[in-house]
């Protein structure tokens, strides 16, 4: 129990230093949107470290205890929490989307993962298994929506601007002579 | 303007949350207290202790009101061998007995030592009282396979050569079997000692059948013997391994984990599952009375569900640290303190459960760094633990 209030305890203090130099850049408005990123990010990741956990159980291999719950498995966490963080001091509206639409692919992944698990497999836990594994595949793909498609932006008098809204998609490839 | 109100409205749910989770309230339950047995109805007297790993001899006074008790039983039994100490595992925190040429193992002997102390007293000795030690998990070092067995044997081989210097203490099941080790006490008690950890860690070991017939055997052959199966591991329980605990802990991961079935030592895992039902199988035609294990830290007593369960779920974890409890169907009596249980069988018949604790929710340490204030607080500390619970089992 101890290691995961050292990780949390990390993942706040690399919101407060990421969020100071960012914040400078972007105003200092938005220190509270990177706390809350890195504390949302934070969170989600955990939902998504509980589900491979869960996942693995199903496959016959069990965490002991808590504290083995941290290593490789905790690092969504970590970069759930810098990302949430970065996202929340230069882009609070993307992340207040990311945030939304995170919320809404977990509560629709449990639904369906809770159902599933309970056709899936026999006990009591099954359905909170089905439930914990959707949950984080939902917030997963919910959250990489809402941080990956682009924003609409409106102008003053709240008419689209065509040139920010305009998708932009790198493309490279390689000539060969 | 849209975000702060999002955070607003964020931070309310959260502390409505959290308040909600603090305020639930438990149903009380009753008080139950019985006389004191006179010695000369009894024929065993039992001892049961779990989880002690962490209690040291200087520091924690519940090992001494234990020995203080053993000695007083020890002197008022009429006859030898009446009295038998169970501690139900985890007897080494945290990785159980380590090599002799670690670091720690100096700290893990002193562990041990404690809680061996607890049979060395003169009148124990001179009636031959029992010290038997059944593995948990953290004897097993928390792993699985070759290291964890010899982390057993570790702590086997400490208490062979205790006993060969003339402490009565045993590690059973045999260092890395799963047993059921039968224990045949004077006329009327069959003790089934099993490694329940062995069942967690072993996977799909086919040797699990022979466990399962073995202890259908032990139980069905039991006679007129009352069957009291002792194991780390509680067939019930109310509290963390048992999934009843604050959503809160560990910010909702552990409960979510737990209510998964993913944390092994969790009662909700795949084979702590099938330990259970594999037990229920074998207990079948013969319900043990009694099935005691350790592994929560807290003393609880549960009445059965009826068919094929033992009739009372014993847990007592309380030895050396200290969890909240909650609470079950069937639930008779709970205490998040230090403490133990005696178990008192009659010659005719008879079956008496005591419970021994601090008072308070906590555990009581004196760890003052000069040892005439640690030792003044050992003594006053100890004379605070009474019988706090007490009831007729049979």
């Amino acid at each position: 129990m101890r290691r995961v209030h050292t990780a949390l305890a990390v993942i706040v203090l690399t919101g407060i230093f990421a969020a100071s130099p960012l914040s400078a850049q972007a105003g200092k408005k938005n220190i509270p949107a990177a706390l809350l990123g890195g504390v949302a990010g934070a969170g989600s990741g955990g939902y998504i470290a509980i589900s491979v956990i869960v996942a693995e159980s199903r496959a016959g291999k069990f965490v002991d205890s808590i504290d083995d719950v941290l290593g490789w498995r905790s690092a969504p966490v970590l970069i759930g929490g810098v990302t949430g963080v970065v996202v929340g001091a230069t882009a609070p509206d993307r992340l207040l989307r990311t945030v939304v639409y995170g919320s809404v692919g977990t509560l629709a992944g449990t639904g369906i993962g809770a159902v599933a698990g309970k056709l899936m497999w026999d006990g009591p836990e099954a359905k909170w298994a089905g439930g914990a594994i959707g949950a984080g595949i939902g917030m997963a793909i919910g959250s990489s929506l809402g941080l990956f498609l682009p924003m609409k932006n409106n102008d003053e008098d709240g008419t689209p601007d065509a040139a920010a809204n305009a998708v932009r998609i790198p493309v490279s490839f390689t000539i060969r002579f | 303007m849209r975000f702060h109100s999002a955070f607003c409205l964020a931070m309310a749910v959260s502390a409505m949350s959290v308040t909600a989770g603090c305020t639930g309230t438990l149903p009380s339950l009753p008080e139950s207290r019985i006389p004191e047995p006179r010695p000369a109805e009894l024929e065993t007297v039992l001892f049961l202790m779990g989880d002690a790993g962490e209690a040291h001899a200087d520091t924690d006074p519940v090992l001494r009101v234990m020995q203080a008790d053993v000695e007083r039983w020890s002197s008022l039994m009429p006859r030898d061998s009446a009295i038998v100490v169970l501690f139900l595992g985890d007897n080494v925190y945290p990785v159980g007995v380590r090599d002799a040429t670690d670091p720690g193992f100096p700290e893990d002997s002193a562990k041990l030592q404690a809680q061996i102390d607890v049979v060395n007293g003169v009148q124990a000795k001179a009636k031959g009282v029992r010290g038997i030690f059944i593995p948990g998990n953290h004897d097993w070092g928390q792993t699985t396979g070759l290291e964890g067995i010899v982390r057993l044997r570790n702590q086997d081989a400490m208490l062979k050569r205790r006993n060969a210097e003339g402490s009565p203490v045993w590690l059973l099941p045999v260092a890395g079997t799963p047993g059921p080790h039968i224990l045949d006490i004077g006329s009327r008690l069959r003790i089934l000692l099993m490694d329940t950890a062995w069942w967690l860690i072993a996977g799909k070991d086919t040797s699990k059948q022979t466990v399962f017939r073995e202890t259908k055997r032990a139980v069905d052959n039991a006679g007129s013997r009352d069957v009291l199966v002792a194991a780390h591991h509680p067939f019930r329980s109310a509290s963390s391994h048992g999934g009843l605990m604050s959503f809160w802990r560990g910010v909702g991961l552990r409960y979510l984990l737990n209510r998964s079935g993913a944390i092994l030592q969790d009662l909700s895992s795949l084979p702590y599952r099938s330990l259970t039902e594999a037990l229920l199988a074998a207990f079948a035609e013969n319900p043990p009375l009694i099935f005691a294990g350790g592994h929560d830290h807290n003393l609880q007593v549960i009445d059965g569900r009826g068919g094929p369960e033992p009739k009372y779920h014993l847990v007592s974890g309380a030895g050396s640290k200290e969890d909240n409890v909650g609470f079950i169907k069937g639930m008779r009596f709970r205490h998040a303190a230090s403490g133990y249980m005696r178990v008192m069988f009659y010659r005719d018949g008879r079956v008496d459960l005591f419970v021994i604790a601090a008072p308070g929710d906590q555990t009581p340490k004196c760890s003052a760094p000069d040892p005439v204030a640690r030792e003044k607080c050992m003594v006053l500390t100890a004379n605070k633990f009474t019988d706090v619970y007490s009831m007729r089992l049979k």
